[in-house]
């Protein structure tokens, strides 16, 4: 289900990161989404896990505690088979949105 | 999406909290790593790193509130997807919802009246801490109950668990004078601190002064609301107002509030002063009831220890009178309602009653595994695609759930109205405080989770089997008749065999209750009641304060009575057959005397000379009392043939002396010696089915009671206005009351055996009825899924007949199954029942009357009257079997 709102829009994030990350913790999800947007967005992280778990229980992505590079014990998330279909549904979605919002301040400013 | 997991999680709130806890915890780790990495000292990398989160507690709410969001949203989708599902099919919805909105609805009432009359606490602040204290004697176990008022006093004085013991006396009738004219209340003596006690205060006025025990203070009254509205219409300035009780003046100090329910005694119009005199009573006559309110903090059990205290002083300080007496405290609530015949009653048809809500259960049950078999291709085609079983299975659960709730809903409804039918249906004095029988929150919740309950109960065994598809077989449209499953068609007969048994089980107890029925119509009374008009009178009042006063008033009535047209014979009596009455207590001359308080107690009836004629009750031994038996004359009493097996066994009654004593009986009986000089038949005096009660009759000019029933022959109902009228020629403030033929007292003898018959009857017939469509449905199903096999059989030669005798076969064995299982169960019921249903020595009705639980004859009549319903209800779908064309059954497929 996508939604047409902020929410959707970090569901869209997450699951288009673990598509082109493979596996990634939270924190990875955090820089990711900071580097890959030029710095232009950021996470905020209070927000993250809750979406993290609701879209594992939705059943789009599946997790694992797995030990980082460091050394360090952190649960790394993973898209599933459901979540490919999913983030391609959103990124309809999400194209439709901005064509929306796109076509509306166009008109304001016209 | 898995629910279940969720679910978990919704529970297991710790495990998740760790967990997250600990992913939150690398997270911090990391980012104070990298912080650290770019240069930061390690403190402030660290604050910046848990900064960045926020308040950690509400974020770990979020990660909870995204879980409950996402129940929320599958629920609704499967609810709406239950809904269409439904919708489409509307006639399985229908009988579905009905079959067990009737159960639940049944059910509900019943448990709705259980719990007014025996589990719903009284209407009093903190009732939970009202208790009664009886005295009991330890030799006899059958004798408790009330208290002298000698040992009331001490205990009161003396104890110090009760935050006020209060005491009381039944209500009785007393004509109530003034200018609104004669009525006809029933007034109350209570304990000063009867009211403080109950924690009821009075809307206006006071309650009793503590000096107002005392003789000659007490001449007080308080009114109920209802009286004073009556009597004083609602009379603000009421206080200070004489009223007139049976002559006597006493003055108003105050009104009950109108919420005021005194459950165990409803009729009270008027409280009055106990009068609380050691002095003048022993120690062995006990006739006060008392209760008491635990202090805060007391239980029963310590209070118990307490007042037993109490008593073992009494009972070595006045060995005489309390040496065998020790005390017996319960709640107020289970005192004054937990009455045997009450309670047997209850339990009785709650218990029949859930019977019939298992056979529904069954049968929607049964309803939902055949649909599930209709619905097999859609689950395979669905699993096919993906779906899990465990979604399948939640699907058909949901569905069972909004089944429920509908029935639920509807059966709260039926509910609702069974209750308010029940209790107008119900013969007045069959349960304690049945006035106050309603539909209440408890009933309401009791209803609504008890459809929860049969969600599961006819839910969960469809869902879990029908979810079970086998793929293949399923898919490969040739091999149909595979589909189903023998754990299924087990499970089905299963249902089947056990519908038929709670069917066998209601039908035989319905058989029962008619056979006793049938039985008590053949009962013997003991006497005529054919036109015999009956009705009572109280010559209460200064003008009847002595004996001869009473004897004279009485006997010019019935001789102007007897004067009128239409009037055949007019005699009087203190109490009626069918009316009840008191016991007065009394030693055998010659036997050993026994102690005070544990004599035997025997029934008393005052009559004028000829009322054994007139009621055709045969004297059998000695003479009737004449004339000559008047005041100054030896005493004489009659007995009846009870009172000789039990008292006198082998001994010529005639002649012999009996010691009538001092008792709690306020009527006027001669005490001290008196003899019997003649022998009656027994008569029913409380009801039909009761254990016959000893009694002694006193001839009324020896005896005069002011309080008499005038009976007389004549079959004209309207002669009661000519004897009203002779009456008020003699005392205008008498009126007539229970004006009644005798034969009506007769038949409402009968109501409450008729109520009962009803009641098993039409559960039986619900029982009966859903066991059919039971049958019905199986047998139909098998001879669908076998058409085929029809088909080749008959195409090889098979003739109808045979056809016929097949299908009838496997159906018959289903309802022999059930009916066998039913008739061990009836008989292992019938042993754990005993003689539960039968009267008991201290109450007077029984259930049922004259049957034995194993009687034969009904055992049969239930056997052939459900075989024969099961064969009718297998014969249609079989005929419909033998109806198969070969050829159309041949090329089906």
């Amino acid at each position: 289900m996508a939604r047409n709102d902020l929410q959707g829009s970090l569901d869209l994030l997450v699951l288009k990161t673990l598509s082109q990350m493979g596996e990634l913790h939270g924190y990875g999800i955090v820089l990711h989404i900071q580097r890959a947007s030029d710095e232009l967005l950021s996470v905020e992280e209070g927000s993250l896990y809750p979406a993290l778990h609701r879209i594992e229980q939705s059943g789009w992505i599946r997790s694992e505690w797995k030990l980082t590079d460091t050394n360090r014990k952190a649960k790394y998330y993973r898209l599933t088979a459901a979540g490919q279909k999913e983030l391609r549904k959103a990124e309809e979605s999400f194209e439709q949105v901005v064509k929306g919002v796109r076509a509306v301040l166009r008109y304001a400013q016209g | 999406m898995s629910i279940l997991r969720r679910i978990t999680n919704l529970f297991h709130r710790s495990k998740l909290d760790q967990e997250i806890e600990a992913e939150l915890r690398s997270h911090i780790e990391m980012r104070a790593a990298d912080n650290i990495a770019a240069g930061m000292p390690p403190q402030e990398a660290r604050r910046q790193a848990v900064l960045r989160f926020g308040s950690r507690p509400a974020m770990k709410e979020r990660v909870i509130a995204a879980d409950v969001q996402m129940f929320l949203d599958s629920l609704w989708q499967d609810l709406c997807y239950g809904l269409r599902l439904l919708r489409k099919s509307p006639s399985f919805t229908a009988i579905a919802v009905l079959t067990l909105a009737l159960g639940i609805g049944a059910t509900t009432t019943m448990f709705s009246v259980v719990e007014s009359v025996l589990w719903r606490p009284m209407p009093f602040p903190q009732s939970q801490l009202l208790v009664t204290v009886e005295s009991a004697n330890r030799k006899q176990p059958e004798n408790y109950g009330a208290v002298s008022v000698a040992d009331y006093l001490d205990w009161r004085a003396q104890n110090r668990v009760f935050d006020g013991l209060a005491a009381f006396d039944w209500s009785d009738g007393r004509t109530l004078t003034g200018d609104g004219g004669a009525e006809r209340v029933y007034v109350m003596p209570v304990s000063a601190n009867f009211f403080e006690t109950l924690r009821v205060s009075p809307s206006i006025g006071r309650t009793f002064r503590a000096d107002e025990e005392e003789m000659g203070k007490n001449r007080v009254a308080l009114l109920s609301h209802s009286l004073w509205e009556s009597w004083f219409h609602a009379d603000g300035g009421v206080v200070g107002n004489t009223i007139s009780l049976d002559g006597q003046p006493y003055t108003v100090v105050g009104v009950c509030p109108a919420s005021l329910r005194l459950e165990f005694d409803p009729d009270a119009a008027v409280y009055v002063p106990l009068t609380l005199d050691a002095a003048s009573s022993t120690r062995a006559e006990r006739a006060l009831r008392v209760f008491g309110r635990l202090k805060e903090g007391m239980d029963v059990r310590r209070a118990r220890t307490a007042i037993t205290l109490i008593a073992q002083r009494l009972a070595q300080e006045h060995p005489k009178e309390d040496g065998d007496w020790g005390v017996r405290i319960q709640s107020l609530r289970d005192a004054f309602t937990h009455f045997e015949t009450a309670t047997t009653f209850s339990y009785f048809f709650l218990g029949a009653v859930s019977l019939i809500l298992l056979i529904a259960c069954a049968t929607v049950a049964n309803l939902q595994l055949s649909r599930g078999l209709g619905r097999q291709r859609e689950f395979a085609v669905r699993e096919a695609l993906g779906a899990s079983r465990r979604v399948l299975t939640r699907q058909l659960l949901t569905e069972s759930f909004l089944v429920a709730l509908a029935a639920g809903l509807a059966g709260t409804l039926f509910a609702f109205w069974g209750t308010s039918g029940f209790s107008a249906f119900l013969p007045p004095g069959t349960l304690p405080r049945q006035q106050y029988i309603s539909f209440d929150g408890m009933a309401l919740f009791f209803s609504l989770g008890l459809s929860l309950v049969t969600a599961l109960l006819f839910g969960l065994a469809p869902a879990i089997f029908s979810s079970r598809v086998d793929l293949n077989s399923c898919l490969k449209e040739a091999n149909r008749t595979g589909a189903g499953g023998t754990d299924q068609k087990r499970l089905r007969n299963a249902f089947v065999i056990g519908q038929t048994a709670i069917a066998f089980i209601l039908l035989f107890g319905a058989g029962l209750f008619v056979n006793s029925f049938l039985r008590l119509e053949r009962i013997s009374l003991g006497f005529r009641p054919h036109n015999i008009l009956t009705m009572q009178i109280h010559a209460d009042g200064p003008q009847y304060s002595s004996p001869d006063k009473v004897i004279l008033f009485y006997e010019t009535m019935l001789r102007q009575v007897r004067a009128l047209p239409g009037i055949r014979a007019a005699e009087a009596a203190s109490q009626v057959p069918l009316t009840s009455g008191m016991d007065v207590p009394f030693a055998v001359a010659g036997q050993p005397r026994p102690a005070p308080g544990e004599a035997p107690g025997a029934v008393v009836r005052v009559v004028t000379t000829a009322y054994f004629q007139l009621m055709s009750i045969p004297v059998l031994a000695g003479r009737n009392f004449t004339t000559q038996d008047t005041a100054t004359a030896p005493h004489v009493v009659i007995v009846n043939q009870n009172f000789t097996r039990h008292f006198l066994a082998g001994e010529n009654p005639i002649g012999k002396e009996l010691q009538i004593l001092p008792g709690s009986y306020d009527k006027a009986v001669v005490l001290g010696p008196v003899q019997i000089v003649g022998v009656v038949g027994n008569v029913k005096e409380v009801g039909l089915n009761e254990v016959g009660f000893n009694d002694i009759y006193f001839p009324f000019a020896q005896s005069p009671d002011s309080s008499m029933y005038l009976a007389v022959s004549t079959n004209i109902p309207g002669v009661v206005d000519p004897i009203r009228k002779e009456v008020a020629s003699l005392d205008k403030n008498l009126p007539l009351l229970n004006v009644m033929f005798m034969d009506q007292r007769v038949a409402d003898a009968f109501r409450g055996d008729r109520f009962n018959v009803l009641l098993i009857g039409s559960f039986a017939i619900m029982a009966v009825l859903l066991a059919s469509i039971g049958i019905f449905g199986v047998a139909s199903y098998s001879v669908g899924r076998r058409t085929q096999e029809f088909g080749i059989r008959m195409a090889l030669g098979a003739d109808r007949k045979s056809i016929l005798g097949l299908t009838l076969r496997s159906a018959a064995a289903l309802s022999l199954t059930g009916l066998l299982v039913g008739f061990v169960a009836a008989l292992a019921l019938g042993r754990i029942l005993g003689n539960r249903l039968y009267i008991v020595p201290r109450e007077h009705e029984g259930l049922l009357y004259g049957v034995s639980l194993f009687d034969p004859l009904t055992l049969a009549a239930a056997l052939v009257l459900l075989t024969s319903i099961a064969l009718v209800a297998s014969y249609i779908p079989a005929r419909r079997a033998t109806k198969v064309d070969p050829m159309v059954a041949l090329r089906h497929e």
